[in-house]
């Protein structure tokens, strides 16, 4: 039968403790990590829905700094989720435009989070017509 | 001032943990370890894994760990109402006259034992501690005495009609004598033990109760807590295990 020395019934009574003590931990954690904060990103600018005729011209600047408000775990694995801004041009014509970007430029993996700022505010695109040979 | 506002944020959240594990210890304690320990280790599974969802943004499962996070607030409530109920109550009693001095209740159990290990008189003591233990025992006689070692050894005496049944300390007395308790079912346990630690395992198996056994044969002395038997090799050391397992509330 599984006998059990004194010592090891005390040892029950310390685990005990070591597990209080952890679950505590994660509890704190799970507060701490809910705290709101701030996380400043750069993310490429991606062009989307290009008009059929028209070629596009590398946007400038190529990436943009996003500021993204939220709960801090959220924040933690946010420059690893691929973000990128994408600016939709269906409605443009050819020649160099002021691309405006917007906070809902950037598609965020979580509902709790924010884009607070987009820095440069907007991008020079240049669109030129493609001429078949 | 910088620092001192970061210092105080230290503090409160030093604090702040502190306190919530030691809320957690104690509630833990209400309960019998085994059970305690698995209560403690589901939690703190639950709240790893809403982390490491949150983390890394996997909402469904998060949404399913969240809501066993949230019900076991409710389970535990319904787990722990007897031990919260008795602690709501222990706060509203008076403490005046009803305090027992825990060292003699196990001064004289072990002086008890002592004398029944010498005599190879096989004996079955219960001690009750977080968990009723009423439901679990059959038939038996009610005695509400005070814990001498007179009264132990008496009991057991092996012409005594009670002597074949357990003895039941409730909160410091002698409640009851002659108890049957439920065996064990572990196809474990040895074949070599005896119906007295058969029953002494089968009812901590389900209770948080120290059971002290004598061996009738080999007048060994044991301790059963949690379905696990310890041999004790002398009386104070039986004395010193049973100070550290049995809390002084328990005997109030």
């Amino acid at each position: 039968m599984a006998e059990m020395t004194p010592s090891k019934m005390l040892e029950a009574g310390v685990t005990v403790k070591l597990l209080s003590v952890l679950v505590a931990a994660l509890l704190w954690l799970t507060v701490m990590m809910e705290r709101p904060a701030e996380t400043k990103i750069l993310v490429p600018v991606m062009a989307e829905h290009v008009p059929a005729g028209l070629s596009l011209a590398a946007p400038s600047p190529a990436k943009v700094e996003i500021t993204v408000s939220g709960p801090r775990i959220l924040l933690l694995m946010l420059p690893l989720s691929g973000l990128s801004c994408r600016m939709d041009m269906s409605a443009t014509q050819a020649g160099t435009i002021l691309y405006v970007l917007r906070q809902s430029s950037v598609q965020l993996p979580d509902r709790g989070l924010q884009v607070v700022r987009v820095a440069p505010a907007a991008v020079s695109v240049s669109l030129a017509k493609i001429t078949a040979r | 001032m910088n620092v001192l506002l970061q210092d105080i944020e230290v503090v409160r959240d030093l604090l702040d943990l502190s306190l919530a594990a030691f809320i957690i210890y104690r509630l833990a304690r209400l309960q019998k370890e085994v059970l305690a320990l698995r209560i403690l280790a589901v939690l703190a599974a639950l709240l790893a894994g809403h982390l490491l969802a949150r983390l890394f943004y996997l909402q469904t499962v998060r949404l399913l760990l969240d809501t066993f996070l949230f019900s076991s607030v409710v389970v535990l409530a319904v787990i722990f109402q007897t031990d919260i109920r008795r602690a709501v109550a222990s706060f509203t009693r008076s403490r005046s006259g009803r305090d027992v001095e825990m060292s003699d209740v196990i001064d004289e159990l072990v002086f008890a034992v002592a004398g029944l290990s010498q005599k190879r008189i096989g004996a079955l003591i219960v001690i009750e501690r977080g968990i009723q233990i009423d439901n679990y025992l059959a038939v038996g006689t009610d005695i509400d005495a005070k814990v001498t070692s007179e009264l132990i050894s008496s009991i057991f005496l092996p012409y005594s009609p009670i002597h074949d049944g357990a003895v039941i300390i409730q909160h410091g007395k002698l409640t009851k004598a002659g108890c049957f308790l439920p065996l064990t079912q572990n196809l474990e346990v040895s074949k070599s033990l005896g119906t007295r630690h058969r029953a002494a395992i089968g009812l901590t198996e389900l209770v948080d109760a120290v059971v002290v056994v004598v061996s009738e044969e080999t007048g060994t002395i044991s301790v059963v807590v949690g379905g696990k038997r310890s041999d004790i090799l002398d009386p104070p050391a039986l004395g010193k295990m049973l100070r550290r397992l049995v809390e002084q509330r328990w005997l109030k």
